[in-house]
Parts: C-alpha cells; structure tokens; sequence
C-alpha cells in the first residue's frame, strides 16, 4: 500500500485531479483508511474553497465597466 | 456601409465573449497588484489588447484562458517592479510544513470521538476571514501566487495553467506546490501574531 509520506507528497495533485488513475485509486484507497491523511485531505480541500471564496469577492467596479464600453466604443 | 456592420459586429461579439468575464480579471489584478487603481490599469489595458489581438482569437476556444493570458503577460511587462521582489524562501524548511499539524481549532467538539474530520477542520478554518486569507496571499512571491490564483480561483488544470504562464507543467506543479506552502506559512504568522487559532506548542 502507498506509504503516508507519498500520500501527502502527492495530496495537491490528488486534489487538483491531475494524477493518473491507478495513483488516483491508490490514494483513495488510503485516505478510507487512514485518518490522518484525510484529515490533511479535508484540510487542503477546504483551504481551497475559502481562498476561492475570498479571491473572488469583487465585482468590478461601475466606472472601470463605462471606461472599458466607451474604450470600445471608439 | 459594410465595414461599419463588420465593425460593429466585431465589437458585439467581442463584447458578448469577454465582458462577461470582468469580475474574473479584476479579481485576479487585485490579488495581483494589490491595489485597486493598479487593478482597475490592468484590466483596462488587457481589455484594450484583447480587442486589438481579437482577429487572432480562435472561435471555440476558451476564452478565459485566453484573456488572461494577455493579462498575466500585461502585467509582466507593465509591473516590472514586481518581479524584483526578493523571493526569501527556504524551500527546504516548508517541503514537510502543514498548517493543519500546527494549529487546533478554537472550540474543541464536546465529544471528540463523535466530531467528525470535516467539521473539526471547518471550525480550524473559521478563525480566518476572508481578508486574512488575502492578506496572506498577497505576502506570497509573485510568481507563485499566480499559480495558486489559476489553480484555485480560476480553477483551470496545470497544462492550461502552463500555457497562460508559459512555463512547463512540472514548474506549474511545483510553483502550486510552493505557493501552498507559503501561503500556509503565512496563516500561520498570521495566526500567532493575531492570537485567533490555537497554536500548538
């Protein structure tokens, strides 16, 4: 069975879904059984979501939208 | 007669492609400039290039992708200065550095042995508001911060991280790696130096 050092190594790419199937299987296949890569897991995935929470809390503001419409307008 | 309707249907579908997308780029020249006035140049600018190169954009392909790579490249050559900020990280010291390892929540569940993984790590998480989150972001070097933004706001794959950076997909790991890293590091200061989470000794 993969080891935790590999596991965590490795938990970025797990998580951004970039690994091929058979590591993909094998890590998931650990995390069921070890509580304490999933609890990297669960932290990383979740770190994940509130950093694209709050990176993308702003609309752009009205007066950069008319500069750009009247930049095209031109 | 005919070049004006060509023109304007130009700019019509130009405009039904990549106004849409706004929200996406200021957000991302925010993180990037870390300024408003910066941020709202940037977009400017990359809007500008973006009508100008349109001829050159391919029907079908992503769009996003696209105009965000002439806003990483705009804010390359325009913010240079940037770029000289000195990177002083000892990659070594965070290879093995997990904020998870190094903090507790603040509230400990009643009964341990039924709070679930998930919901012990949420309430970790909680002590950090969306400004500390930026504010740590915002300590992290350029080039890795770019990564981490593509990867987890915008949420594109390594190979289209690559192409927007222009750089090999094994740097594209290893920056996102980095970047994690750091920025994880910086809650951590954060953390100790507002007293929100507890540290563990």
């Amino acid at each position: 069975m993969i080891k935790c050092e590999e596991v965590l190594k490795r938990l970025n790419e797990y998580i951004d879904k970039e690994l091929d199937e058979t590591v993909t299987k094998e890590i998931m296949e650990h995390l069921k059984l070890c509580k304490y890569c999933c609890r990297h897991h669960d932290f990383e995935v979740q770190l994940k979501e509130l950093i694209k929470k709050s990176c993308f809390d702003k609309k752009a503001p009205e007066i950069l939208k008319n500069k750009i419409s009247e930049m095209l307008g031109e | 007669m005919a070049t004006a309707n060509t023109n304007q249907d130009k700019k019509r579908k130009f405009e039904e492609q990549f106004l849409p997308l706004m929200d996406n780029l200021y957000n991302i020249a925010m993180r990037m400039t870390r300024n408003s006035a910066d941020a709202e140049d940037l977009v400017q600018e990359t809007y500008l290039k973006a009508f100008r190169f349109f001829d050159h954009f391919q029907e079908g392909t992503n769009a996003r992708a696209w105009i965000i790579t002439i806003l990483t490249n705009t804010f390359r050559t325009k913010y240079r200065k940037y770029q000289k900020e000195p990177i002083q990280v000892d990659f070594d010291s965070i290879e093995n550095f997990f904020l998870v390892d190094e903090i507790k929540p603040q509230i400990q569940p009643a009964n341990k042995s039924e709070a679930k993984g998930s919901e012990e790590i949420t309430e970790i998480l909680k002590a950090y508001v969306s400004d500390d989150i930026i504010k740590a972001l915002e300590n992290v070097p350029e080039q890795f911060r770019l990564a981490v933004l593509l990867s987890d706001v915008e949420r594109f794959n390594y190979q289209e991280i690559a192409e927007i950076i222009g750089v090999s997909v094994g740097t594209v790991k290893s920056r996102i790696f980095r970047g994690r890293k750091i920025l994880q590091k910086q809650l951590l200061d954060l953390a100790k130096a507002k007293g929100i989470v507890g540290v563990k000794k």
